[in-house]
């Protein structure tokens, strides 16, 4: 049975490479593109709105060298009058804090995407299934939180008090595995690209539904898990807040790095409301340069994360060989 | 064989474990403090130590934890549960705490085990914490009182225009005053502006301004009044002569081009790359710590204060939990903290060698070491005056030790007290026309106190505006609040 | 409509009432996920609560103790301080959510779908694969950046394009000032558009790839010209995740990216009434209060909440006239 359902998927993929293969596929390529001048359009065009998005990063990275004499005197600029990597070497003298954090950033971002993406394709793929009993209570389950929230206070009361996870990685990775957003995307996608006629032969051939989801649907419909991976690696990446109430200031092993960023901003308002009482003690405000220095350091591991998703959205593993 | 070796064993622990249980194990306490962001990054070895000390001489340990005012906020409104915690004016609000009777009335529990430290503070500063007969905190000695200062370049101020820092005028020179020094100094640095403030304008302009019954809604009595039948009446900022004229003042200045252009706008800036000229709330004796945090020579003037008022007896103040189950452990702890010299330099410095070396008596100096993992604000601990000062990174500036002794003698010579000593305003009555309040102020606050605005035309619009929503409410919800409280 | 003779053999199924085994099996699956919600999301819904009661905490005693016995009901008081600003500040809050939300939810539909059905047709898959992580790159810098980046440009005296003015002969603007309150509205489009399109190309762009390429070769041997086969084809495909993404994005209709109002505007007060929103008026009421401020803000999402529930229903009662496969429910 299980063979059956694994020859079937075999067919399929066979069925995908010999339409990529063809030589009418090949033809297609060449003469189903747009014309050459149009091309030239939409490549100036993108290249344009490129420019306009890459600017404001590397404005950042030369925010982040120049000194803080020239800012205070000039203001910023593209062309600094006076450059200092005295920003860089404060925060390689955090270097013990940062590289930890960066370190639980990875690790929760792993964590968190992989549990997310299987508990969002789950709910997902049988949110999608027309005959499923319950589809419309579970739709309405899933729903409501959309909306609907309970509040800061008594998130943290659930959290701390029943469930425990004060001052734990997964006070970080818990609460926002799963979206009603991303569920509801995921559903759209089984929907559209897997049929009917999929799961009825899958259980013709004597498949349960765990078995079908698993080996059948997951495998193509890759697009979409990846488009929910990419949405929670993003979210768990720049997740600050969880941490600045989750995490005792002391802990400072488990700080995530959008939170060291972000507690710097959250110092800086603190003494703008404040530092008129504070005294002469209240502790100084770190400069804007050594903020840039963390943002740098922030983007661009992810940055780098990033072209390993894209495969799945531009050269793409075509899939869809079902429908028609 | 093995197993009756392993019973043998289990039984011995078992008997080891009673007997470790029967002794005296030190009472573990939590103290919350407070942060802005993060905690020392030696904290945890400074803490073993601490505990080294208490544990020894009142059988007491201690877990410190550090706290966001966000995060004491969600704490203390889940239940969390706590022994002792730092609440003030503007942190974990004392006022509301007390309402809520999340305070312990630790009066009794001063008299018994809390004398060492009560002996070492003046007299009218527990004003501020005694809320009818009961004593809700203990407040900390450090600059109560609110004197205000300028904090000048000793490069231009002494240097170049030859002014003598240890002499009475240098060290009062007026508010309105500073205009005639920066007008030479834009002529002498054209180009170059002497007053850079962040949208929170002149650091602490404003707190010596009026009697202030609650800041955060600029709503208080006029100091000028005192001693006249205005005395008591409850007035919006900008209502008080005082207040308006410090604005125009600042809006001259701004036009003047003192005052960098967008400064309503800015968010940040630090000591290190503002004017020549800045402000800050302290005390003669703060000038090392200002001068550090410069990274510049300088020397300090005052020209607003000392004043005595609720606000400021409540800048820092330590109390126990009404729900703690070692009340009277606690009081011990505070006690040590607040009395003791090892553990409040301790605590306020960290481990000696380490972080810090005693240069003299009364006065130490924070290595390297020190200055990156041991940076903390002290005086949210206990008695900033107990211990050690610091020593300051500039021979021109050097380091008072006796500062503490003479603030005392100078607040009791010089200072003006409140009328309305130890009133706090209760807004829950007019919580919604505050909150509406506040949100005009923002509006409004920002470009008047960068002098960015001009009075003339914003203040009679800020008026209207803040009537619409409910001033007058709020000002007789307060009035009848303070009758109430003097009446008694 | 559902005769029996016309009705397909899943429906006849479901209508028989009996729950079957697929539907264990299916629920079993679900169940993880289930589990999440009831933990993370369902539980804590009684903090709802909050927003009608005056919420004291009695010390020692718990926080479940002090919301049943401590705070008493306050009916519809929290809500009260959202509109006890004067009119002006309370119409321009609303008036700004509600049409900020209405222009940023047309155009993060219409840019994103022509950017993705546009970067498809690139030659150069190289070029398109750069462009794409560039035009994505303005997603990882969070609104306190942005804010430094637009205070570089609009600075009064060091900003660039004050000082680009200057040198063509132009007088300079204030532009954090009330006089500059005109060009703001476009400015916080734009910058809403600017940092969003990379992230809402995705999903589009995924959807696209999904479409079978024996579509597209059919058509073409039917002789198509592209633009036909996008508009026949392409869109169509598209048709039910543009749906759900629009009616999701109205239901956020009253809530508002606090970043994107608060940080690039820097709170300056002479612009207030073109970048106040709900959240930032909540913030600036509630945020930087001493006194805790739960049932506050409670309040306000609260009625976020039900707002934006009420014209998601408006919504999908509409799409389902026209489109009942696509809709929501």
């Amino acid at each position: 049975m299980a063979i059956r359902a694994k020859k079937k998927q075999e067919e399929y993929n066979a069925l995908d490479a010999k339409k990529n293969a063809s030589n009418l596929s090949d033809g297609m390529l060449r003469f189903n593109c747009v014309r050459p001048a149009a091309n030239v359009a939409y490549s100036l065009l993108f290249i344009a709105l490129a420019l306009v998005c890459v600017l404001p990063v590397v404005f950042v990275a030369i925010i982040s060298i120049t000194s803080e004499q020239s800012i205070g005197q000039y203001g910023y600029s593209f062309f600094p009058k006076q450059l200092s990597l005295s920003s860089y070497r404060y925060v390689w003298n955090m270097r013990d804090l940062v590289g930890r954090a960066f370190l639980n950033s990875v690790g929760i971002t792993v964590v968190g995407t992989c549990i997310g993406v299987i508990l969002t394709a789950a709910m997902g793929y049988t949110l999608s299934r027309k005959s499923y009993k319950f589809r419309g209570f579970f739709t309405y389950f899933i729903f409501i939180p959309m909306l609907f929230h309970g509040g800061t206070l008594s998130s943290y009361v659930v959290n701390t008090q029943i469930l425990g996870l004060k001052d734990t990685y997964w006070a970080l990775i818990l609460p926002i595995c799963c979206s009603s957003f991303n569920i509801i995307i995921m559903r759209t996608f089984f929907t559209t690209t897997v049929p009917d006629e999929m799961i009825e032969s899958g259980k013709i051939d004597g498949a349960n539904q765990l078995r079908i989801f698993a080996q059948l649907v997951l495998p193509i419909c890759l697009p979409a898990l990846a488009t929910i991976a990419l949405f929670l690696t993003f979210a768990y990446w720049n997740e600050w807040y969880l941490a600045s109430i989750y995490i005792s200031s002391n802990r400072t092993d488990l700080f995530p790095l959008q939170y060291i960023l972000v507690s710097i901003e959250e110092k800086i308002q603190f003494l703008i409301n404040n530092a008129g009482f504070m005294g002469a003690d209240a502790q100084d405000m770190p400069s804007e340069t050594m903020r840039m220095a963390i943002v740098v350091i922030a983007v661009v591991p992810i940055m780098f994360a990033y072209p390993f998703f894209q495969k799945y959205y531009i050269s793409g593993l075509t899939v869809g060989a079902v429908k028609g | 064989m093995k197993k009756l070796l392993a019973i043998l064993l289990a039984a011995v622990m078992l008997v080891a474990c009673m007997g470790l249980a029967g002794a005296d194990a030190p009472v573990k306490l939590t103290w919350w403090l407070f942060t802005t962001g993060d905690a020392p990054t030696d904290w945890p070895e400074v803490e073993a130590r601490l505990n080294e000390i208490s544990a020894e001489k009142i059988g007491v340990t201690c877990e410190y934890k550090w706290m966001t005012a966000q995060q004491i906020n969600l704490a203390t409104q889940s239940g969390e549960y706590f022994d002792i915690a730092f609440t003030c004016d503007w942190y974990n609000d004392f006022a509301t705490n007390v309402a809520n009777g999340m305070f312990l009335d630790i009066k009794d529990l001063l008299a018994e085990y809390g004398q060492d430290m009560t002996a070492l503070m003046p007299d009218n500063i527990w004003a501020g914490v005694k809320v009818g007969d009961a004593i809700y905190g203990v407040p900390h000695v450090k600059d109560y009182g609110m004197e205000i200062f300028w904090i000048l370049d000793t490069d231009f101020f002494v240097n170049e225009l030859g002014l003598d820092p240890t002499s009475y005028e240098a060290q009062h020179i007026g508010f309105e005053e500073m205009g005639d020094y920066m007008a030479k100094y834009v002529e002498s640095h054209p180009g170059e502006i002497p007053l850079k403030v962040s949208k929170a304008g002149v650091t602490s302009w404003a707190n010596c301004l009026a009697d202030w019954v609650s800041m955060e809604y600029w709503i208080g009595l006029d100091w000028e009044a005192k001693g006249t039948d205005q005395e008591l009446v409850v007035k919006s900022a900008l209502e008080i002569p005082a207040f308006v004229q410090r604005i125009n003042t600042l809006h001259d200045w701004y036009e003047k081009g003192y005052i960098n252009a967008d400064a309503a706008v800015t968010e940040s800036m630090p000591r290190s790359i503002a004017g020549v000229v800045q402000s800050g709330q302290g005390w003669f004796g703060a000038e090392t710590i200002w001068a550090n945090a410069k990274q510049k020579a300088c020397f300090i003037s005052r020209y607003d204060g000392p004043y005595l008022n609720t606000s400021g007896l409540r800048g820092s103040i330590t109390a126990v939990s009404s729900y703690s189950e070692h009340p009277v452990e606690a009081m011990k702890l505070i006690n040590l903290m607040n009395s003791d010299e090892e553990y409040r330099t301790t605590a306020r410095y960290g481990i000696e060698g380490k972080h810090y070396e005693v240069v003299e008596p009364g006065i130490v100096r924070k290595t390297e070491l020190g200055n990156a993992n041991m940076s903390l604000n002290a005086y949210a601990q206990g008695s900033y005056a107990l211990g050690p000062v610091e020593a300051s990174a500039f021979d021109a500036v050097p380091a008072n030790p006796n500062q503490w002794t003479e603030l005392v003698d100078r607040y009791a010579a010089e200072a003006i007290s409140s009328s309305a000593l130890g009133f706090a305003f209760d807004i829950t009555p007019v919580a919604d026309q505050c909150l509406a309040m506040k949100n005009v102020w923002e509006q409004y606050i920002y470009e008047m106190q960068t002098g960015t605005s001009d009075p003339d035309v914003v203040v009679p619009e800020l008026l209207a505006e803040l009537e619409a929503v409910g001033l007058r409410e709020v000002l007789a919800e307060a009035q009848a609040q303070l009758d109430a409280y003097m009446g008694k | 409509m559902n005769r029996p003779e016309t009705m397909t053999i899943q429906q006849k199924k479901k209508k028989r009432g009996k729950i079957r085994v697929d539907d264990l099996q299916l629920f079993a699956l679900s169940l993880p996920t289930t589990i999440w919600y009831l933990l993370f999301c369902y539980i804590p819904m009684f903090g709802i609560l909050i927003a009608f009661k005056k919420y004291k905490v009695a010390p020692g005693k718990g926080f479940l103790w002090s919301l049943i016995h401590n705070s008493p009901w306050c009916g519809l008081d929290n809500f009260k301080f959202l509109f006890s600003s004067n009119m002006k500040t309370t119409i321009a809050m609303f008036r700004n959510t509600v049409g900020y939300n209405i222009v940023f939810i047309v155009l993060n539909i219409v840019i994103p779908v022509a950017l993705a059905i546009l970067i498809s047709h690139l030659y150069s898959k190289r070029l398109a694969k750069v462009c794409q992580t560039s035009i994505f790159l303005p997603h990882f810098l969070s609104w306190v950046v942005v804010g430094y980046f637009v205070y570089a440009f609009l600075a009064t005296n060091e900003g660039l394009v004050n000082n680009v003015l200057i040198s063509m002969g132009i007088n300079p603007i204030r532009w954090y000032q009330k006089e500059a309150i005109g060009y703001w509205p476009f400015i916080l489009v734009f910058l809403n558009v600017w940092k969003n399109m990379g992230y809402n190309m995705i999903v589009y762009m995924a959807s696209i790839n999904g479409i079978d390429g024996s579509l597209y070769e059919a058509a073409v041997i039917d002789g198509a010209s592209k633009h036909q086969q996008t508009r026949y084809i392409t869109l169509p495909l598209l048709k039910p995740v543009i749906i759900i993404m629009f009616i999701m994005a109205v239901g956020r209709i009253f809530n508002s990216d606090f970043g994107l109002f608060y940080r690039t505007t820097r709170n300056s007060s002479g612009l207030y009434n073109a970048f106040v929103t709900l959240d930032v008026y909540v913030y600036n009421s509630l945020f930087k209060s001493t006194i805790p401020t739960y049932g506050y803000a409670s309040a306000a999402g609260f009625i976020q909440s039900v707002l934006g529930c009420l014209t998601l229903l408006a919504s999908n009662a509409v799409v389902s006239k026209v489109d009942k496969e696509n809709a929501f429910f």
